[in-house]
């Protein structure tokens, strides 16, 4: 905000509220339009080489059970019927039945979203814990100690692959020191790694951002009218600074979070992680074509709430959305 | 040729000698000591590992084991079918054959069949009629009784899964008597009794349910706990086990772990007891380690190179020779696989019924491989495509690759997704001209004999090899039988329709805490009935 729009005359509510439900409107038909599509691209994937049927279980099944299965499983079925059906199945929740497990597919994916999400939200809470330290930190001494410090610091773990942290924590930590196990999913001590391992390339961006949000704000116009009112720079960075940069560091963090969904894949590999990574790679290399559907829908789903709960926190953050513009009635 | 027993052993801290490898694990270990400053680093020198499995002073177990605790074991995958007549892999059947008994089984040294559910069994001399004197007083996990009624829903249930051709020719099963079993083939079945270790008594209840994909019963040392989709299986004792001694173990657990290394630091770390079909690359470290022991020796996997017979240049003999002196299989075993293999003299694996060493041999020779493609009317040469299904394989296709080119073959060489490499081995005309594939002999005698895989895959027509094949599939076991497998292989090595490369070496890690557990020589079935804490 500039100083002459901080003067500016402020804006009737109900015109405010209406642009918001506007603003909201178009982003909630964007996402459905966004599952949507993923949901068409999911079934026309899998239907792309003819019947699913046939490559379930790498080709390795006999070719009577081919059949049964593919009678169960409506494969046999003309390609817009399958479509209409599949569509129908998930909007009630059934994405069919997983050969493999002869249960429904979404049970698999439910049991094992859970442990993603677990995962991912002690990751990246402790992420923007210590991201924000970082950024306010560094942005309150600008070119002093904690800054210098910082900044490579952040720069060398934004090089680092969490698969690389991940591999050294393990060997270090588990193989050598004995002091955590090394994998799986039994309680708090075997969230330590894979939490670590996730967080820590998310701690460089998100600190690297924000920090530079606060920056910005702090060499900005706006700033400088606080400066001349007597605000400290503490005061600017932490009552201003901070609230002005959360509309893009809330977007980024959404990003990231709906990318740690089906990211996790390589973390999940090396700490056998019962998550849903996990099982998109094993449902993958069975076939379980179902279960590989499942999962893609789930994800973009997660991927759309999550950046449309973003979407909603940036609206409450940011005053001038659904604001009408200059010269409008 | 004498085939080396496996031992189970605690191998001591030693230096293989040879030229270094550096492994993933070792960059790490650099770069901890570089970023720490501490000198961890671990070099390795890793060349044949044979002498590490030389048997070595065993430390007498002075007491006795343990009758509790829960295995941990990794799994290389999450199981697709824990149902057994459709379970193919090794993960599946550590369920299948900890759950399920067969009417036979193999003794701990895998040497020789033993009794199972059936106490003693007899054929008649053509071996199209056996005849199987059930176990008394035994019961499946269900409570449900063990009987000839329930061996016969057994091999219904089977007849169309993938293990059905093991009852190929099935005319009847007289189950009038629950204790004894007849069963009657229309042609002569002599591997019926080694096939019968694959094939695992089910019970009535469980087939008419449709329930065997998402649970097991059985008769076995273990019983079905829970399957925790994408996590894990675990299995608990069965305190009505047949069997003697009972398990000592409270339980199994076996995880899905599909990344090596996770499994190997799972194992030094002590999150997992026991790992399975060890990469030779990481036997090393593995055997440096004094919390780790070791059970490995030659098994029944055969890798082998198929050529398509039908296809222009490979149904020429003289080409199959010529790439048959063009492969260095010694140098493979040493140098790819560390030792971990043994050439393959012929298709059939040491230590299964009817193996011998053909007198037709290919040793390396890369000049009579020129002189071969010449005489084939190939003197500048010629290029081929070659393919595999397993990334496993990679390091093989490559060395003979670099092998073949010094004798004139230009070969193209990719990893194929398995599904599509079977479908171009299929393929009226398939895009590879040579498969690098794996067999495992599973029955411990002439299995892809009877499956016809031998024959079929390579698509060979030749009268006499199809001939002696068949008979030797229709022969009950004794001399004669014998006598015809070993022509049959020397005809074999002389057609060469597929060129065996080696028998992998299977070698399974676990803590020095653990005792009883061998390796099974067949690759596919780990039995963990006479495994013990200590």
């Amino acid at each position: 905000m500039t100083v002459a729009e901080s003067f500016a005359e402020p804006v009737p509510r109900t015109s405010r509220r209406n642009g918001v439900a506007l603003h909201i409107a178009g982003r909630l038909g964007a996402g459905l339009l966004v599952l949507f599509g993923a949901v068409t691209v999911s079934f026309v994937l899998v239907h792309a080489t003819g019947n699913p049927a046939t490559v379930l279980a790498g080709g390795s099944l006999p070719a009577s059970q081919v059949h049964a299965l593919s009678v169960q499983l409506g494969y046999n079925r003309p390609l817009l019927a399958q479509y209409g059906s599949y569509i129908a199945g998930v909007l009630h929740g059934d994405f069919g039945v997983s050969f493999r497990y002869d249960t429904p597919a979404i049970n698999s994916v439910m049991t094992a979203l859970p442990n993603t999400l677990a995962l991912i939200a002690i990751s990246l809470t402790a992420a923007l814990a210590l991201s924000i330290a970082i950024a306010v930190s560094s942005a309150l001494s600008q070119r002093g100690w904690a800054d210098r410090f910082w900044r490579p610091l952040v720069l060398v773990l934004q090089g680092i692959p969490d698969f690389w942290i991940a591999l050294l924590l393990v060997l270090v930590l588990a193989v050598h020191l004995h002091l955590l196990p090394s994998l799986g999913f039994n309680g708090p001590l075997t969230l330590i790694m894979p939490c670590a391992a996730l967080a820590t390339p998310m701690l460089a961006s998100f600190t690297r951002l924000l920090r530079a949000n606060l920056l910005d704000f702090t060499n900005s116009e706006t700033a400088f009218a606080l400066r001349a009112r007597g605000l400290t720079r503490r005061e600017i960075v932490l009552g201003h600074g901070f609230r002005n940069a959360m509309a893009t560091f809330v977007s980024f963090v959404a990003l990231q979070a709906g990318w740690l969904i089906g990211g996790t894949v390589i973390v999940e590999t090396i700490f056998a992680w019962p998550g849903i990574g996990s099982l998109l790679i094993s449902a993958v290399l069975a076939r379980d074509l179902t279960v590989v559907q499942a999962i893609v829908v789930v994800i973009a789903a997660t991927f759309t709430v999550l950046n449309l709960l973003a979407d909603l926190v940036v609206v409450w953050l940011d005053p001038r959305i659904g604001r009408p513009t200059a010269g409008a009635g | 040729m004498d085939e080396p027993n496996p031992t189970n052993y605690n191998v001591e801290k030693r230096q293989a000698q040879g030229p270094a490898l550096i492994s993933r694990r070792t960059m790490l270990q650099g770069a901890v000591a570089g970023a720490l400053a501490v000198p961890a680093l671990r070099g390795f020198r890793a060349a044949s590992l044979g002498s590490l499995f030389a048997p070595a002073a065993r430390p007498v177990q002075a007491t006795a084991p343990m009758r509790s605790g829960t295995l941990q074991v990794a799994n290389l995958a999450e199981p697709n079918f824990i149902d057994p007549a459709y379970a193919l892999e090794v993960e599946e059947f550590a369920v299948v054959r900890n759950v399920y008994d067969g009417l036979l089984q193999w003794n701990t040294a895998e040497s020789q069949l033993v009794p199972g559910l059936a106490t003693s069994w007899s054929s008649n001399s053509t071996a199209t009629e056996w005849t199987f004197n059930l176990r008394p007083d035994v019961t499946f996990q269900d409570g449900t009784p063990f009987n000839s009624a329930a061996m016969k829903a057994t091999f219904t249930h089977y007849l169309p899964g993938s293990w059905g051709f093991l009852l190929g020719g099935l005319t009847t099963v007289d189950d009038s008597d629950p204790l004894v079993l007849k069963v009657s083939f229309s042609a002569p079945n002599p591997d019926f009794g080694r096939n019968l270790t694959f094939i695992k008594a089910m019970p009535p209840s469980l087939i008419q349910a449709k329930a065997a994909a998402k649970k097991a019963v059985g008769t076995g040392a273990y019983q079905w706990g829970e399957w925790v989709h994408g996590e894990k299986i675990t299995l608990t004792a069965n305190s009505n086990f047949w069997g003697k001694p009972a398990p000592y173990l409270d339980g199994v657990d076996l995880i899905t772990v599909t990344d090596e290394t996770a499994r190997v630091n799972g194992l030094q770390s002590g999150s997992l007891n026991l790992i399975m079909r060890v990469d030779p690359h990481d036997l090393p470290t593995l055997a440096a380690d004094s919390k780790v022991g070791l059970s490995g020796g030659p098994s029944w996997l055969e890798l082998h190179l198929t050529f398509r017979c039908d296809q222009p240049i490979t149904s020429n003999l003289l080409v199959r020779q010529a790439i048959a002196y063009g492969v260095d299989r010694d140098t493979i075993v040493k140098d790819v696989l560390l030792g971990q293999g043994t050439v393959a003299p012929s298709p059939i694996p040491i230590g299964c019924y009817g193996h011998v060493t053909p007198a037709t041999s290919y040793s390396y020779d890369p000049d009579k491989s020129r002189a071969l493609l010449k005489a084939a009317g190939y003197s500048k040469g010629l290029t081929l495509k070659m393919g595999t299904g397993s990334p496993d394989y990679q390091l093989v296709g490559e060395a003979m690759t670099a092998q073949l080119a010094q004798a004139g073959v230009n070969v193209i060489f990719d990893v194929e997704d398995p599904g599509v490499l079977v479908a171009d081995l299929g393929a009226k005309k398939p895009k590879h001209d040579l498969f690098i594939l794996t067999y495992g002999w599973v029955n411990g005698g002439p299995f892809h004999f009877d499956t016809g895989l031998v024959l079929s895959h390579p698509e060979y027509k030749g009268a006499a090899l199809t001939a002696l094949v068949h008979k030797c599939n229709t022969t009950p076991d004794g001399p004669e039988r014998l006598s015809l497998l070993a022509k049959a292989q020397e005809l074999f090595m002389q057609q060469i329709p597929h060129l065996p490369l080696y028998y992998a070496n299977n070698t399974d890690a676990f803590s020095s805490t653990v005792h009883g557990y061998v390796y099974p020589k067949d690759a596919y079935q780990p039995v963990f009935t006479n495994t013990s804490f200590s």
